[in-house]
């Protein structure tokens, strides 16, 4: 009689990388709900179009590439690329801004480069930086808060911009002439900024209520609870997150103290547009990210800056997707340099 | 500040880093007190390097008795292997190891019987015992360590270094293995027996117990075992530790413990640390204090395959089918899934269930079918890096496993691939089901085999150097030396009153000498003999044109063998004046340097250094001899003009009486030479030499007898065998001589063409050499060979033919040269 041999553990966590992801997607499920309740369904419709479009750029892909298709679908890494884009565009982008970006993201960033554990760049923030890039005009104009917002566009309404059927509904929504669309609150400060307006003008506007950016104060407060639970569900490791998170409100502490009439307060900088969102599920993607707890804290600590200085120096208000991108280019850089002493390396002998 | 000794006693403990938290499942089999095996009909006990580090005391068929030494080893420190059972010994043969591997080892197979006689066991007094007489004990009792790795005992409790601190390790934190457990809850007092043997052998400061707090039985146990202990107060302390998998590495431990990490390569000791797990601690009092060697150990047979899970005492060699079988499998449909030696994370699969039990055997796990994971396929690495987050060592197991599956070993390396301590935590954690430690596994295979060859690489280089270096020495010197004499000739060359010709035929060999070195290639020797065959010709032609007087100019030594031939040749031509008797003497001792060097070279065969001497027959063989032959050589040679000289100042009248002058001079040039030449052809191949000299003359005389008569072979009859290799030489082209020059009187043409006939005969010698036989074999090589004895008989066979050649060759061109 003789065994199969296999290498000893001959016992193992039931954890699947399958199984990772859907934690992920669980975990965003707070913010999904967040952007709905202050936007409208655009985001919801953004999502299911951008899943399934990465299911199936994702088949065809694997298909190319001669790879079991439904073993890797089941590893969900396409899903949750679809679903991080899907909440990152505008709710009222049109459907081929989101056809573009996802092709680009599964077919170019994630297949090219060789597949999932082999890309460079975060797909969904690389499409992202490739659609604003590309198309600023479509890429920045944000539906307003629903409870600031003249009118909110109804489900039927919010599926004729986006698949272009009604031209005219199109039109009126996409111009944001009435108030449907406006610039986000970070990108409104700095608008507001060159116009010559201190802080404090800005702040009083309605977009500002209470001292935060309205709506996205609460999803970003969803993004939040939704990372703290993916800590605890050791789904993510805490040292990017705080890292990033961290960096930045120093940074917009400073810059606040020195300059409370020209920068927006920390609250703002951490609460509004995509902080928390990026800080726990697009900079935490750790296929792109720094690999040892040292390297992690160096790699969030770059974000964090990065955002920093982009927001307040920079051209683009989404600072967050040329921050992951940036610091995602110095992950394998940071990797060689930080390693942690090994057992019985240490020099005190 | 506190000391490490005070932050021990205040039960200070360290973190490891990284580390799991399996599911213990150790309830199997906890709570089952250990149980006695049924005896086995027959034990496989493994003796490893039978007949390389041990030999067997008994033979097959003897009867040994239980806890009998099986093996007595070669070497002091050899840690013997005992019978674990009274019975037979029926086989010695190689089975199965209980390994990864399943490779064969040598193994005892002793066929029990009932009576379970054991021998003598005589405990040892520790009053009255001093430290050599208790660790001998521990050695001939085979006590090797029981944690897993069975490392010699006694080699451990002998460390060079002052020990501060014992670790007594009863972690046992691999899922569920109990053996230690137990262990501890049942023979608490003698794991204190043996702690205390422990102590008095390696005097530390401070023993600690540590034990998981998962085993709470057991703290208790062995806190009352310490409390009733005799050792002093604060010697021994029972430390319990938080359950972590793999606190119970001895690397791990020693970091939890004390915080400090154990250098990378190095052991313990190298921190005055010494790590025991309990089940030696206990084997050790067992052969102290009752003098029962390690014959038996606990064993946790475990898992949902077998129907009564628990603890045995297990003789070691007991073959494990035996125990599964008392345990009882459940039926999986109909045979057994697989076993796993060892715990769940760093057992072993084993190959197949013949195998026996031994001393690391701490555990069988027999997984049912629902118990142990199915074989997934491995998927993509997402750079997760929860591998490194409980990694023990603090490595970085992804890079790792990128570096080992591109088969990038260097780099593996770099990343301290070897102090991978392959406990799979990586494994464990791993979301992609990647076999990470396997590729370690695997890498460090191949690291090792790497290695080995660099090494081996490295050794056969340096030799390689050390050969180039000697070879490029020796040449050196043989260079300098002939660039002395080269100086020395020219020296005295100058002070003389010489001839032009003399001159310019210096300048000529100079050059010669310059372009060739010593130890020219066969090609370059063959030219040079011709050419020098040449130019002699022509330097002998230019002097009788000009007719001129000289004076004698012998020189001194001449130690290159070319040059100092050809020099005293024209030595000869010179001083010969206008006497022709002289000049045919001066030509007869050439040919004889000409002969004598071809003859060398037939000995030879294919070696192809140059010599001119006979001395060269076996010395040619190597390099290093080839300056030693260029001195014989040259005084050969100086003897032989010499002696021309003089035959020529003696005999006025060689055109008509040439062959008698030739007769006369040639036994006393030869004698002369010959017994320089003895010197060194004494030492070596004389027989040789000799033989084929008998040979030769044999031949040449059938020969003469059959064909041609003549005054020389007499005369080479009668020479003593030392000299016969000159007459031998001699009797060739004197002959030659004479014949061309009764014929034509041409004889410097002819003398030139036998030269290049014999340079052609050399190589043609060369080739037949192999095959003695294959070429024309005249009478002489055909007695030749039938006279021949047992030695050499091939060389002078080959002597033989190359001569017969020669002769063929040389006759032929003088007929041609007389027809002409």
């Amino acid at each position: 009689m003789t065994f199969k041999i296999k290498s000893s553990p001959h016992i193992s966590v039931q954890l699947q990388t399958g199984t990772v992801m859907q934690r992920v997607i669980l975990c965003a499920l707070p913010g999904l709900l967040a952007q709905i309740v202050c936007f409208g369904w655009g985001n919801l419709i953004q999502v299911i179009l951008a899943i399934s479009l990465a299911v199936g750029f994702e088949a065809c892909i694997l298909k190319l590439r001669n790879r079991p298709i439904l073993i890797s679908l089941k590893d969900y890494s396409a899903i949750v690329t679809g679903l991080l884009l899907g909440l990152a565009l505008p709710p009222l982008a049109p459907w081929w801004l989101m056809a573009i970006g996802i092709a680009f993201a599964i077919v170019i960033v994630k297949h090219l480069y060789g597949g999932l554990g082999h890309n460079l760049f975060n797909p969904a923030m690389a499409a992202y930086v490739l659609l604003l890039v590309s198309f600023p005009v479509q890429m920045t104009s944000w539906v307003a808060p629903s409870n600031i917002a003249l009118a909110s566009p109804s489900l039927m309404e919010t599926l004729q911009v986006i698949f272009e059927l009604k031209a005219l509904v199109v039109a009126q929504f996409s111009q944001g002439i009435d108030g449907v669309t406006m610039a986000t609150p970070l990108d409104t400060f700095k608008t507001d900024l060159t116009m010559g307006l201190t802080s404090t003008e800005i702040l009083a506007k309605p977009l500002f209520m209470n001292g935060v950016s309205q709506g996205w104060f609460y999803v970003n407060l969803a993004y939040l609870a939704g990372g703290i639970m993916m800590i605890k569900l050791k789904v993510i490791r805490w040292q990017i997150s705080t890292a990033g998170i961290g960096s930045l409100a120093i940074c917009s502490t400073l810059g606040f103290m020195f300059g409370p009439d020209t920068h927006p307060s920390p609250l703002i900088h951490l609460f509004s547009g995509a902080t928390m969102i990026a800080a726990f599920f697009i900079a935490t993607d750790p296929v792109t990210a720094a690999t040892s707890n040292k390297g992690r804290l160096i790699f969030g600590a770059i974000i964090g800056i990065l955002v920093y200085v982009i927001r307040t120096f920079g051209g683009y208000p989404d600072a967050f997707a040329f921050a992951v991108l940036l610091a995602n280019l110095c992950a394998p850089f940071i990797d060689h340099y930080v390693r942690p002493k090994t057992y019985g390396h240490r020099i005190n002998y | 500040m506190l000391t490490l000794l005070e932050q021990i006693d205040k039960g200070n403990l360290w973190r490891s880093p990284g580390g799991i938290h399996p599911p213990e499942t150790k309830a199997l089999t906890s709570q089952s007190e250990i149980q006695t095996l049924p005896l086995a009909k027959e034990y496989w006990v493994p003796v490893p390097g039978l007949q390389d580090t041990c030999t067997l005391k008994f033979n097959i068929g003897d009867r040994v008795l239980k806890g009998e030494q099986l093996t007595a080893g070669i070497n002091p420190q050899y840690l013997p292997v005992h019978a674990p059972c009274s019975g037979t010994i029926t086989a010695v043969k190689e089975i199965r190891a209980n390994h990864p591997s399943g490779l064969p080892v040598i193994s005892c197979i002793i066929e029990s019987d009932d009576t379970q006689q054991q021998t003598n066991f005589e405990p040892i007094d520790l009053d009255a015992a001093d430290t050599d007489t208790i660790l001998d004990r521990i050695r001939l009792s085979g006590v090797a360590g029981l944690g897993g790795a069975a490392f010699p005992t006694h080699i451990k409790l002998n460390p060079s270094s002052d020990i501060e601190l014992v670790i007594i390790n009863g972690v046992e934190c691999e899922p569920y293995i109990t053996a230690d457990d137990r262990l501890m809850q049942e023979h608490a007092n003698e794991i204190q027996s043996g702690i205390e043997i422990i102590h008095r052998l390696l005097q530390p400061k401070r023993i600690i117990i540590a034990i998981e707090d998962n085993k709470p039985n057991a703290i208790q146990a062995m806190q009352r075992a310490v409390q009733q202990s005799q050792l002093p107060k604060k010697a021994v302390r029972v430390t319990s530790i938080p359950t972590k998998y793999p606190s119970g590495g001895e690397k791990q431990l020693i970091q939890i413990i004390t915080g400090q990490e154990v250098p990378s390569g190095a052991i313990p000791a190298q921190l005055g640390i010494v790590m025991q797990n309990v089940g030696t601690a206990f084997a050790i009092h067992q052969a102290v204090n009752v003098g029962k060697p390690l014959i038996e150990r606990v064993v946790t047979v475990t898992g949902n395959g077998v129907k009564a899970p628990g603890n045995y005492w297990v003789p070691v060699g007991t073959p494990l089918p035996h125990l599964i079988e008392h345990c009882g499998i459940i039926e999986q449909g109909q045979q057994l899934h697989k076993v796993i030696a060892g715990g769940p994370m760093m057992g072993h699969m084993l190959p197949g269930i013949d195998v026996p039990v031994v001393k690391g055997s701490n555990c069988f796990l027999v997984p049912g079918p629902d118990e142990i994971a199915t074989e997934s396929s491995e998927q993509a690495c997402i750079r997760c890096g929860e591998c490194a987050q409980v990694c023990p060592a603090r490595l970085l197991p992804q890079q790792l496993f990128w570096h080992s599956k591109a088969k990038e070993y260097d780099k593996a390396s770099s990343y301290n691939l070897r102090d991978c301590i392959e406990c799979g935590s990586c494994s464990y954690v791993c979301p992609s089901d990647i076999p990470l430690v396997e590729y370690y596994r695997k890498a460090k295979a191949a690291i090792k085999l790497q290695t080995e060859e660099k090494a081996a690489a490295e050794q056969a280089k340096i030799h390689f150097e050390a050969r180039l270096k000697r070879l490029e020495a020796e040449k050196q010197e043989r260079e300098a030396k002939a660039k002395k004499a080269a100086e020395k000739r020219q020296a005295s060359m100058s002070g003389n009153d010489k001839d032009k010709v003399a001159e310019a035929m210096a300048r000529i060999k100079n050059k010669q000498a310059k372009l060739k070195p010593v130890d020219s290639e066969p090609k370059t020797d063959k030219k040079q003999n011709v050419a020098a065959a040449i130019a002699r010709a022509k330097a002998k032609k230019a002097k009788q044109a000009e007719h001129r007087p000289h004076k004698g100019l012998e020189t001194a030594s001449q130690p290159t063998e070319t040059k100092s031939s050809e020099e005293s040749n024209i030595d000869i031509q010179l001083n010969g004046s206008n006497d022709k008797k002289a000049k045919v003497a001066a030509a007869i001792a050439r040919a004889k340097a000409k002969k004598a060097q071809s003859s060398g070279g037939i000995q030879t065969s294919q070696n192809n250094s140059i010599t001119n001497t006979p001395a060269a027959f076996g010395e040619a063989n190597t390099d290093e001899a080839s300056s030693k032959q260029a001195k014989i050589a040259a005084a050969v040679a100086r003897a032989k003009a010499k002696k021309a000289k003089n035959s020529a100042k003696t005999v006025p009248d060689a055109e008509t009486t040439h062959t008698g002058s030739s007769a006369l001079a040639e036994p006393v040039v030869t004698s002369n030479a010959s017994d320089k030449s003895t010197d060194f052809e004494e030492k070596e191949h004389k027989k040789a030499r000799i033989a084929a000299a008998v040979a030769r003359a044999k031949a040449k005389k059938t020969a003469a007898d059959t064909a041609q008569p003549k005054k020389q072979i007499s005369q080479v009859d009668v020479e003593p065998e030392g000299d016969e290799i000159e007459s031998d030489a001699q009797t060739e082209l004197p002959h030659l001589d004479s014949e061309s020059k009764q014929t034509n009187n041409i004889d410097k043409q002819a003398r030139v063409a036998a030269a290049v006939a014999k340079a052609k005969a050399k190589k043609q010698q060369n080739q037949l050499d192999e095959h003695p036989h294959h070429g024309t074999t005249t009478v002489e090589t055909e007695d030749a060979a039938k006279q021949s004895a047992e030695q050499r008989k091939k060389a002078r066979i080959a002597a033989a033919v190359a001569k017969a050649k020669a002769k063929k060759v040389s006759s032929q061109i003088d007929n041609g040269d007389a027809e002409s």
